[in-house]
Protein backbone atom coordinates (compact mmCIF):
# COMPACT_ATOMS: atom_id res chain seq x y z
CA UNK A 1 0.00 0.00 0.00
CA UNK A 2 1.45 3.65 -0.51
CA UNK A 3 2.75 5.23 2.19
CA UNK A 4 1.84 9.03 1.93
CA UNK A 5 3.94 11.68 3.78
CA UNK A 6 2.66 13.47 6.57
CA UNK A 7 4.29 16.14 7.68
CA UNK A 8 8.21 16.40 9.33
CA UNK A 9 8.23 14.53 12.50
CA UNK A 10 9.31 17.93 14.53
CA UNK A 11 6.45 19.59 12.73
CA UNK A 12 3.80 18.27 15.26
CA UNK A 13 3.87 18.76 18.97
CA UNK A 14 2.94 15.88 21.31
CA UNK A 15 -0.97 16.25 21.74
CA UNK A 16 -0.99 17.53 18.21
CA UNK A 17 -2.46 16.20 15.21
CA UNK A 18 -2.94 16.89 11.34
CA UNK A 19 -5.63 15.68 8.95
CA UNK A 20 -4.50 13.97 6.00
CA UNK A 21 -7.04 14.71 2.67
CA UNK A 22 -7.14 11.50 1.66
CA UNK A 23 -11.33 10.45 0.92
CA UNK A 24 -12.37 9.45 3.30
CA UNK A 25 -10.11 11.57 5.54
CA UNK A 26 -7.19 9.77 8.28
CA UNK A 27 -6.53 12.10 10.87
CA UNK A 28 -2.51 11.68 12.17
CA UNK A 29 -2.39 11.92 15.91
CA UNK A 30 1.09 12.93 18.37
CA UNK A 31 0.26 11.28 21.24
CA UNK A 32 3.02 10.67 23.90
CA UNK A 33 3.57 7.10 22.72
CA UNK A 34 4.20 7.88 19.37
CA UNK A 35 2.21 8.46 15.97
CA UNK A 36 -1.04 7.12 15.40
CA UNK A 37 -3.67 7.23 12.49
CA UNK A 38 -7.09 6.79 12.47
CA UNK A 39 -10.31 7.81 10.23
CA UNK A 40 -10.63 11.16 11.09
CA UNK A 41 -14.61 10.84 10.89
CA UNK A 42 -16.26 10.11 14.35
CA UNK A 43 -18.62 7.45 14.53
CA UNK A 44 -21.00 8.83 16.50
CA UNK A 45 -21.41 12.26 14.87
CA UNK A 46 -19.88 14.03 11.85
CA UNK A 47 -16.83 15.68 14.23
CA UNK A 48 -13.49 15.34 13.17
CA UNK A 49 -11.23 14.06 15.29
CA UNK A 50 -7.46 15.40 14.17
CA UNK A 51 -9.54 18.33 16.32
CA UNK A 52 -10.37 16.48 19.46
CA UNK A 53 -8.00 16.14 23.02
CA UNK A 54 -5.34 13.75 22.95
CA UNK A 55 -5.37 12.06 26.52
CA UNK A 56 -2.61 9.47 26.66
CA UNK A 57 -3.91 6.66 23.99
CA UNK A 58 -6.69 8.03 23.55
CA UNK A 59 -8.22 10.71 21.04
CA UNK A 60 -11.62 12.35 22.39
CA UNK A 61 -13.65 13.27 20.48
CA UNK A 62 -14.12 17.15 20.02
CA UNK A 63 -18.05 17.53 20.15
CA UNK A 64 -19.73 14.62 22.20
CA UNK A 65 -16.14 13.02 24.45
CA UNK A 66 -16.56 9.40 22.86
CA UNK A 67 -13.21 8.20 23.13
CA UNK A 68 -11.45 6.07 20.98
CA UNK A 69 -8.27 3.93 21.19
CA UNK A 70 -5.11 5.33 19.35
CA UNK A 71 -3.61 2.59 18.51
CA UNK A 72 -6.55 0.00 17.25
CA UNK A 73 -9.30 2.64 16.89
CA UNK A 74 -11.83 0.68 19.33
CA UNK A 75 -14.07 2.65 20.62
CA UNK A 76 -14.07 3.28 24.59
CA UNK A 77 -16.21 5.36 25.46
CA UNK A 78 -19.75 6.35 24.80
CA UNK A 79 -21.78 7.95 22.84
CA UNK A 80 -19.73 6.26 19.91
CA UNK A 81 -20.25 2.32 19.93
CA UNK A 82 -18.41 1.89 16.23
CA UNK A 83 -14.69 1.80 15.79
CA UNK A 84 -12.70 3.78 13.54
CA UNK A 85 -10.32 2.05 11.16
CA UNK A 86 -6.26 2.54 12.43
CA UNK A 87 -3.09 2.45 10.04
CA UNK A 88 0.14 2.04 9.95
CA UNK A 89 2.33 5.17 10.51
CA UNK A 90 5.72 4.89 9.27
CA UNK A 91 8.78 7.19 10.38
CA UNK A 92 11.74 7.54 8.01
CA UNK A 93 14.73 10.18 7.93
CA UNK A 94 13.13 12.43 10.21
CA UNK A 95 9.38 12.46 7.88
CA UNK A 96 5.91 10.61 9.19
CA UNK A 97 3.95 8.41 6.65
CA UNK A 98 0.92 6.75 6.76
CA UNK A 99 0.34 3.66 4.99
CA UNK A 100 -2.78 4.26 3.28
CA UNK A 101 -5.05 1.93 1.46
CA UNK A 102 -7.01 4.95 -0.66
CA UNK B 1 -33.31 -19.59 37.78
CA UNK B 2 -32.94 -16.62 39.76
CA UNK B 3 -34.95 -13.35 38.80
CA UNK B 4 -34.43 -10.56 36.08
CA UNK B 5 -33.37 -7.05 36.54
CA UNK B 6 -35.92 -4.82 35.89
CA UNK B 7 -35.03 -1.26 33.58
CA UNK B 8 -37.58 1.27 33.47
CA UNK B 9 -36.57 3.73 30.76
CA UNK B 10 -34.68 2.65 27.80
CA UNK B 11 -32.93 6.43 26.98
CA UNK B 12 -29.35 6.94 27.86
CA UNK B 13 -29.42 6.27 32.18
CA UNK B 14 -31.18 2.47 31.46
CA UNK B 15 -29.70 2.02 28.26
CA UNK B 16 -26.16 2.70 29.98
CA UNK B 17 -27.31 0.63 32.92
CA UNK B 18 -27.90 -2.72 30.45
CA UNK B 19 -24.82 -1.98 28.77
CA UNK B 20 -22.28 -1.84 32.05
CA UNK B 21 -24.34 -5.06 33.04
CA UNK B 22 -23.32 -6.97 30.66
CA UNK B 23 -19.63 -5.34 29.81
CA UNK B 24 -19.40 -6.76 33.78
CA UNK B 25 -20.44 -10.20 33.01
CA UNK B 26 -24.10 -10.31 34.35
CA UNK B 27 -25.52 -13.20 32.80
CA UNK B 28 -29.07 -13.14 33.95
CA UNK B 29 -32.04 -11.77 32.20
CA UNK B 30 -32.56 -8.19 31.49
CA UNK B 31 -35.96 -6.63 31.22
CA UNK B 32 -35.52 -2.79 29.65
CA UNK B 33 -39.14 -1.03 29.34
CA UNK B 34 -40.37 2.09 27.99
CA UNK B 35 -43.75 3.23 26.97
CA UNK B 36 -42.19 5.13 24.02
CA UNK B 37 -42.88 2.35 21.29
CA UNK B 38 -39.82 3.92 19.12
CA UNK B 39 -36.69 2.25 19.07
CA UNK B 40 -34.16 3.78 21.79
CA UNK B 41 -32.70 6.90 19.89
CA UNK B 42 -30.62 9.63 21.44
CA UNK B 43 -32.45 12.47 22.47
CA UNK B 44 -29.70 15.26 22.16
CA UNK B 45 -30.60 15.81 18.23
CA UNK B 46 -34.30 15.93 18.53
CA UNK B 47 -33.50 20.36 19.54
CA UNK B 48 -31.09 20.41 16.37
CA UNK B 49 -30.61 17.95 13.59
CA UNK B 50 -34.22 16.32 14.09
CA UNK B 51 -35.77 20.15 13.21
CA UNK B 52 -33.35 21.36 10.87
CA UNK B 53 -33.01 18.39 8.05
CA UNK B 54 -37.00 16.86 7.07
CA UNK B 55 -35.74 13.76 5.93
CA UNK B 56 -33.83 12.43 9.16
CA UNK B 57 -35.63 9.63 11.79
CA UNK B 58 -35.37 8.40 15.00
CA UNK B 59 -33.01 5.44 13.32
CA UNK B 60 -30.82 7.69 12.18
CA UNK B 61 -29.21 9.00 16.07
CA UNK B 62 -29.72 4.85 17.55
CA UNK B 63 -28.86 4.59 21.21
CA UNK B 64 -29.61 0.75 20.67
CA UNK B 65 -29.90 -0.85 17.23
CA UNK B 66 -32.55 -4.10 17.08
CA UNK B 67 -28.92 -5.90 16.69
CA UNK B 68 -27.52 -4.76 19.32
CA UNK B 69 -29.94 -5.53 21.94
CA UNK B 70 -30.48 -8.57 20.83
CA UNK B 71 -26.35 -9.37 21.08
CA UNK B 72 -26.93 -8.03 24.61
CA UNK B 73 -29.29 -10.44 25.39
CA UNK B 74 -31.84 -7.48 26.20
CA UNK B 75 -35.88 -8.63 27.12
CA UNK B 76 -36.55 -5.04 25.56
CA UNK B 77 -40.55 -4.20 26.21
CA UNK B 78 -40.97 -1.11 24.08
CA UNK B 79 -44.82 0.75 23.99
CA UNK B 80 -45.26 -0.88 27.80
CA UNK B 81 -45.96 1.42 30.34
CA UNK B 82 -45.55 0.73 34.06
CA UNK B 83 -48.24 1.35 36.21
CA UNK B 84 -47.29 0.13 39.46
CA UNK B 85 -44.26 -0.63 41.42
CA UNK B 86 -43.82 -2.43 44.43
CA UNK B 87 -41.11 -1.63 46.43
CA UNK B 88 -41.28 -4.19 48.91
CA UNK B 89 -41.66 -6.72 46.42
CA UNK B 90 -39.35 -5.55 43.82
CA UNK B 91 -42.40 -5.91 40.88
CA UNK B 92 -43.63 -3.25 38.24
CA UNK B 93 -47.30 -3.95 37.06
CA UNK B 94 -47.58 -2.86 33.51
CA UNK B 95 -50.51 -1.53 31.72
CA UNK B 96 -52.91 -4.35 30.83
CA UNK B 97 -51.69 -6.10 34.36
CA UNK B 98 -48.55 -8.32 33.40
CA UNK B 99 -46.56 -8.22 36.28
CA UNK B 100 -42.48 -8.51 36.49
CA UNK B 101 -40.85 -9.61 39.57
CA UNK B 102 -36.73 -8.86 39.44
CA UNK B 103 -33.78 -9.08 41.73
CA UNK B 104 -33.23 -5.10 41.56
CA UNK B 105 -34.93 -2.62 39.56
CA UNK B 106 -33.74 0.40 38.23
CA UNK B 107 -35.95 3.55 37.68
CA UNK B 108 -34.67 5.38 34.42
CA UNK B 109 -38.03 7.15 33.93
CA UNK B 110 -36.64 10.63 33.07
CA UNK B 111 -38.69 13.45 32.90
CA UNK B 112 -41.80 15.09 31.21
CA UNK B 113 -41.32 18.53 29.42
CA UNK B 114 -42.78 21.50 31.25
CA UNK B 115 -45.98 23.50 29.80
CA UNK B 116 -47.07 26.65 31.14
CA UNK B 117 -50.21 27.06 33.80
CA UNK B 118 -51.42 29.54 31.10
CA UNK B 119 -54.81 30.16 29.07
CA UNK B 120 -54.25 28.61 25.72
CA UNK B 121 -51.06 26.74 26.73
CA UNK B 122 -53.05 23.56 25.49
CA UNK B 123 -53.87 24.61 21.98
CA UNK B 124 -53.16 22.89 18.80
CA UNK B 125 -49.42 24.07 17.58
CA UNK B 126 -48.22 24.44 21.30
CA UNK B 127 -45.42 22.13 21.53
CA UNK B 128 -42.82 20.60 23.73
CA UNK B 129 -39.78 19.13 23.00
CA UNK B 130 -38.45 15.66 25.07
CA UNK B 131 -39.70 12.63 22.83
CA UNK B 132 -38.73 11.59 18.86
CA UNK B 133 -42.78 11.71 18.46
CA UNK B 134 -42.75 15.42 20.18
CA UNK B 135 -40.18 16.67 17.93
CA UNK B 136 -41.12 15.25 14.34
CA UNK B 137 -44.81 16.59 14.94
CA UNK B 138 -43.54 20.09 16.01
CA UNK B 139 -41.08 19.30 12.44
CA UNK B 140 -44.36 18.66 10.57
CA UNK B 141 -45.96 22.09 11.78
CA UNK B 142 -42.90 24.17 11.74
CA UNK B 143 -42.74 23.45 7.87
CA UNK B 144 -45.96 25.31 7.41
CA UNK B 145 -45.72 27.74 9.46
CA UNK B 146 -45.89 31.68 8.96
CA UNK B 147 -43.87 32.60 12.42
CA UNK B 148 -42.51 30.17 15.06
CA UNK B 149 -42.47 31.58 18.79
CA UNK B 150 -40.21 30.25 20.83
CA UNK B 151 -40.31 30.16 24.67
CA UNK B 152 -37.39 29.58 27.29
CA UNK B 153 -33.40 31.29 27.25
CA UNK B 154 -32.19 27.75 28.45
CA UNK B 155 -30.06 24.69 26.47
CA UNK B 156 -33.77 23.45 24.43
CA UNK B 157 -35.21 26.88 23.70
CA UNK B 158 -32.37 28.27 22.34
CA UNK B 159 -31.21 25.28 20.54
CA UNK B 160 -35.01 24.81 19.12
CA UNK B 161 -34.98 28.59 18.14
CA UNK B 162 -31.24 28.25 16.35
CA UNK B 163 -32.60 25.50 14.67
CA UNK B 164 -35.90 26.06 13.18
CA UNK B 165 -34.40 29.61 12.39
CA UNK B 166 -32.10 27.62 10.17
CA UNK B 167 -35.16 25.89 8.15
CA UNK B 168 -35.40 30.02 6.92
CA UNK B 169 -38.67 30.29 9.52
CA UNK B 170 -39.46 33.59 11.31
CA UNK B 171 -38.47 32.95 14.78
CA UNK B 172 -39.31 35.06 18.04
CA UNK B 173 -37.35 33.82 20.66
CA UNK B 174 -39.12 34.94 24.35
CA UNK B 175 -37.62 34.30 27.57
CA UNK B 176 -38.26 35.34 31.16
CA UNK B 177 -34.95 36.75 32.41
CA UNK B 178 -33.04 39.40 31.17
CA UNK B 179 -30.77 37.28 28.98
CA UNK B 180 -30.91 34.01 28.00
CA UNK B 181 -28.23 31.45 29.29
CA UNK B 182 -26.98 33.81 31.52
CA UNK B 183 -28.49 31.26 34.14
CA UNK B 184 -26.37 28.53 32.87
CA UNK B 185 -22.65 30.29 31.64
CA UNK B 186 -20.57 32.48 32.94
CA UNK B 187 -21.78 36.25 30.91
CA UNK B 188 -19.03 35.98 28.14
CA UNK B 189 -20.15 32.93 27.08
CA UNK B 190 -24.16 33.17 27.13
CA UNK B 191 -22.94 37.04 25.54
CA UNK B 192 -21.30 35.72 22.79
CA UNK B 193 -23.86 32.56 21.91
CA UNK B 194 -26.54 35.27 22.30
CA UNK B 195 -25.08 37.89 20.05
CA UNK B 196 -24.37 35.16 17.56
CA UNK B 197 -28.45 34.03 17.13
CA UNK B 198 -29.45 37.80 16.88
CA UNK B 199 -26.81 37.78 14.16
CA UNK B 200 -28.27 34.87 12.80
CA UNK B 201 -31.62 36.74 12.34
CA UNK B 202 -33.41 35.68 15.68
CA UNK B 203 -35.90 38.19 17.32
CA UNK B 204 -35.57 38.39 20.98
CA UNK B 205 -38.11 39.10 23.68
CA UNK B 206 -36.37 39.51 27.05
CA UNK B 207 -38.09 39.86 30.47
CA UNK B 208 -41.40 38.63 29.03
CA UNK B 209 -43.87 38.21 31.09
CA UNK B 210 -46.58 35.95 29.26
CA UNK B 211 -50.09 36.46 29.99
CA UNK B 212 -51.84 33.90 27.55
CA UNK B 213 -51.81 32.23 24.04
CA UNK B 214 -54.11 33.96 21.69
CA UNK B 215 -56.12 31.67 19.41
CA UNK B 216 -57.40 31.88 16.03
CA UNK B 217 -59.91 28.82 14.40
CA UNK B 218 -59.17 26.48 16.88
CA UNK B 219 -55.47 26.25 16.99
CA UNK B 220 -52.89 28.66 18.30
CA UNK B 221 -51.98 32.09 16.70
CA UNK B 222 -49.82 34.23 18.90
CA UNK B 223 -48.12 34.78 22.71
CA UNK B 224 -49.58 37.38 24.59
CA UNK B 225 -47.17 39.39 26.88
CA UNK B 226 -48.58 41.17 29.73
CA UNK B 227 -47.11 44.38 28.23
CA UNK B 228 -50.22 43.69 25.60
CA UNK B 229 -47.57 43.11 22.60
CA UNK B 230 -48.89 39.95 21.04
CA UNK B 231 -46.12 38.20 18.75
CA UNK B 232 -47.63 36.57 16.14
CA UNK B 233 -47.05 32.87 15.95
CA UNK B 234 -48.67 29.79 14.36
CA UNK B 235 -46.40 27.41 16.38
CA UNK B 236 -44.90 28.05 19.46
CA UNK B 237 -42.17 25.89 21.06
CA UNK B 238 -42.33 25.85 24.73
CA UNK B 239 -38.98 25.08 26.27
CA UNK B 240 -39.26 25.44 29.57
CA UNK B 241 -38.01 22.83 31.75
CA UNK B 242 -38.49 19.40 32.68
CA UNK B 243 -40.03 17.85 35.72
CA UNK B 244 -38.55 14.44 36.96
CA UNK B 245 -41.35 11.47 36.03
CA UNK B 246 -40.93 10.21 39.63
CA UNK B 247 -44.72 9.89 39.96
CA UNK B 248 -43.86 5.61 40.31
CA UNK B 249 -41.49 6.28 42.94
CA UNK B 250 -42.95 7.99 44.82
CA UNK B 251 -46.34 6.02 44.84
CA UNK B 252 -43.89 3.32 46.22
CA UNK B 253 -43.31 5.22 48.86
CA UNK B 254 -39.74 5.96 48.27
CA UNK B 255 -37.87 9.29 49.62
CA UNK B 256 -39.23 11.53 46.64
CA UNK B 257 -38.45 15.34 46.20
CA UNK B 258 -38.18 17.15 43.18
CA UNK B 259 -36.93 13.56 41.59
CA UNK B 260 -36.37 10.18 42.97
CA UNK B 261 -33.62 10.74 46.13
CA UNK B 262 -30.25 8.36 45.18
CA UNK B 263 -26.88 8.22 47.37
CA UNK B 264 -23.91 7.82 45.38
CA UNK B 265 -24.48 4.15 44.14
CA UNK B 266 -27.74 5.47 42.73
CA UNK B 267 -29.66 3.12 45.55
CA UNK B 268 -33.07 4.64 46.40
CA UNK B 269 -34.31 4.74 49.91
CA UNK B 270 -35.52 0.93 49.19
CA UNK B 271 -32.82 -1.68 48.95
CA UNK B 272 -32.67 -3.41 45.33
CA UNK B 273 -34.53 -0.10 44.35
CA UNK B 274 -32.14 2.06 42.08
CA UNK B 275 -32.58 5.76 40.08
CA UNK B 276 -30.38 7.27 37.35
CA UNK B 277 -30.76 10.19 35.01
CA UNK B 278 -33.09 12.63 35.13
CA UNK B 279 -35.08 11.30 37.32
CA UNK B 280 -32.57 11.29 40.21
CA UNK B 281 -32.08 13.73 42.78
CA UNK B 282 -28.88 13.35 44.34
CA UNK B 283 -26.52 15.03 46.91
CA UNK B 284 -24.35 17.34 45.16
CA UNK B 285 -20.88 17.40 47.00
CA UNK B 286 -19.88 21.27 45.80
CA UNK B 287 -23.05 22.51 47.31
CA UNK B 288 -24.36 20.48 49.91
CA UNK B 289 -28.03 20.54 48.16
CA UNK B 290 -30.12 17.42 46.35
CA UNK B 291 -29.57 18.64 42.37
CA UNK B 292 -30.28 16.31 39.57
CA UNK B 293 -28.58 16.55 36.25
CA UNK B 294 -30.39 16.94 33.35
CA UNK B 295 -27.58 16.18 30.85
CA UNK B 296 -26.66 13.28 28.44
CA UNK B 297 -23.54 12.28 29.82
CA UNK B 298 -24.63 12.62 34.10
CA UNK B 299 -27.66 10.00 32.86
CA UNK B 300 -25.11 7.56 31.10
CA UNK B 301 -22.51 7.49 34.34
CA UNK B 302 -25.12 7.38 36.53
CA UNK B 303 -27.06 4.22 34.76
CA UNK B 304 -23.38 2.58 34.44
CA UNK B 305 -23.02 2.93 37.61
CA UNK B 306 -26.27 1.97 39.03
CA UNK B 307 -25.54 -1.24 37.50
CA UNK B 308 -22.16 -1.40 39.37
CA UNK B 309 -23.74 -1.29 42.20
CA UNK B 310 -26.08 -4.00 41.56
CA UNK B 311 -23.55 -6.57 40.49
CA UNK B 312 -21.97 -5.38 44.15
CA UNK B 313 -19.23 -3.57 42.38
CA UNK B 314 -16.68 -0.51 44.33
CA UNK B 315 -18.00 3.00 43.22
CA UNK B 316 -15.79 4.94 40.32
CA UNK B 317 -15.25 8.17 41.57
CA UNK B 318 -18.03 10.96 40.41
CA UNK B 319 -16.84 12.72 37.01
CA UNK B 320 -16.47 16.34 37.13
CA UNK B 321 -20.03 17.04 35.83
CA UNK B 322 -19.73 18.43 32.00
CA UNK B 323 -22.17 18.90 29.26
CA UNK B 324 -22.58 20.46 25.68
CA UNK B 325 -25.31 22.16 23.43
CA UNK B 326 -24.60 22.79 19.75
CA UNK B 327 -26.53 25.99 18.66
CA UNK B 328 -25.91 26.05 14.75
CA UNK B 329 -22.33 26.34 14.28
CA UNK B 330 -21.94 27.11 17.63
CA UNK B 331 -20.54 24.32 19.99
CA UNK B 332 -20.60 25.47 23.93
CA UNK B 333 -19.34 23.49 26.45
CA UNK B 334 -19.01 23.51 30.18
CA UNK B 335 -16.99 21.45 33.18
CA UNK B 336 -17.13 21.92 36.91
CA UNK B 337 -19.21 23.87 39.28
CA UNK B 338 -20.01 27.53 39.05
CA UNK B 339 -18.40 30.16 41.16
CA UNK B 340 -18.22 33.27 39.87
CA UNK B 341 -14.61 34.24 39.96
CA UNK B 342 -14.47 34.32 36.15
CA UNK B 343 -11.41 34.63 34.16
CA UNK B 344 -11.32 34.94 30.30
CA UNK B 345 -8.64 33.47 28.14
CA UNK B 346 -8.50 35.55 24.59
CA UNK B 347 -7.27 34.08 21.17
CA UNK B 348 -9.49 31.58 20.72
CA UNK B 349 -11.91 30.88 18.31
CA UNK B 350 -14.52 31.88 20.63
CA UNK B 351 -14.71 32.57 24.63
CA UNK B 352 -13.11 30.68 26.94
CA UNK B 353 -13.69 31.24 30.53
CA UNK B 354 -12.13 29.59 33.80
CA UNK B 355 -14.29 30.28 37.33
CA UNK B 356 -11.87 29.66 40.12
CA UNK B 357 -12.27 28.68 43.76
CA UNK B 358 -9.43 29.88 45.04
CA UNK B 359 -6.26 28.53 43.68
CA UNK B 360 -7.93 25.79 42.67
CA UNK B 361 -9.85 25.50 38.94
CA UNK B 362 -13.64 25.10 39.25
CA UNK B 363 -15.28 25.60 36.14
CA UNK B 364 -14.91 25.60 32.85
CA UNK B 365 -16.85 27.05 29.33
CA UNK B 366 -16.35 27.51 25.43
CA UNK B 367 -17.94 27.96 22.56
CA UNK B 368 -15.61 26.34 19.48
CA UNK B 369 -12.65 25.47 21.61
CA UNK B 370 -13.70 22.24 23.22
CA UNK B 371 -9.86 21.37 23.66
CA UNK B 372 -9.92 23.88 26.49
CA UNK B 373 -12.74 22.60 28.64
CA UNK B 374 -11.58 19.01 28.27
CA UNK B 375 -7.67 20.04 30.09
CA UNK B 376 -9.66 22.43 32.35
CA UNK B 377 -12.26 19.20 33.07
CA UNK B 378 -8.55 17.43 34.37
CA UNK B 379 -7.80 20.02 35.68
CA UNK B 380 -10.62 20.09 37.82
CA UNK B 381 -10.85 16.47 38.60
CA UNK B 382 -6.79 16.87 39.21
CA UNK B 383 -7.83 19.55 42.03
CA UNK B 384 -4.39 20.76 42.33
CA UNK B 385 -4.00 24.58 42.23
CA UNK B 386 -3.61 26.56 39.20
CA UNK B 387 -1.81 29.56 38.09
CA UNK B 388 -4.55 32.13 37.30
CA UNK B 389 -2.45 33.84 34.83
CA UNK B 390 -1.03 31.09 32.61
CA UNK B 391 -4.77 30.21 32.01
CA UNK B 392 -5.27 33.80 30.81
CA UNK B 393 -2.12 34.12 28.69
CA UNK B 394 -2.99 33.07 25.27
CA UNK B 395 0.26 32.55 24.67
CA UNK B 396 0.57 29.60 26.91
CA UNK B 397 0.42 26.21 26.75
CA UNK B 398 -2.83 24.74 28.78
CA UNK B 399 -2.05 21.68 28.15
CA UNK B 400 1.51 22.20 29.26
CA UNK B 401 -0.51 22.79 33.07
CA UNK B 402 -1.53 18.68 33.15
CA UNK B 403 1.68 17.59 33.63
CA UNK B 404 2.15 16.68 37.32
CA UNK B 405 4.63 19.47 38.95
CA UNK B 406 8.23 17.87 40.12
Amino acid sequence: MPLIRVCREDELAVGEARKLAVSPPIAVFHADDGWFALDDTCTHGQASLCEGFIDGATIECPLHMAQFCLKTGAALTPPADKPVAAYAVVIEGGDVFVDCPR
Amino acid sequence: MSLPILIVGASAAGVSAARTLRANGFDGQIVLIDADPTLPYERPPLSKRMLEEAQVGAADFPLLTADQAQALRLDLRLGQRVERLDANALTLTLEGGATLAGQAVLLATGGRARRLPLPGADLAGVHVIRSFADAAALRVEVSQAQAVAVIGGGLIGTEAAVAIARTGKRVTWIDGAEKPLAHIFPTAIADHLVAAHLAAGLTLRVGARIKQFVASGGRVAGVELEDGEVVPADVVVLGVGMAPEDGLARAAGLDVSNGVHVDQAQRTSAPGLFAAGDVAAFIDEASGLRKRHEHWRAAEAQGAAAARAMMGLPLTPPAVPWFWSDQGAHHVEMAGHRTGDAVARAGGKGPIVFELDGDRLACVASVNEPNAVRIGLRLIQAGRPVDRAALVDPASDLRALLKVPA
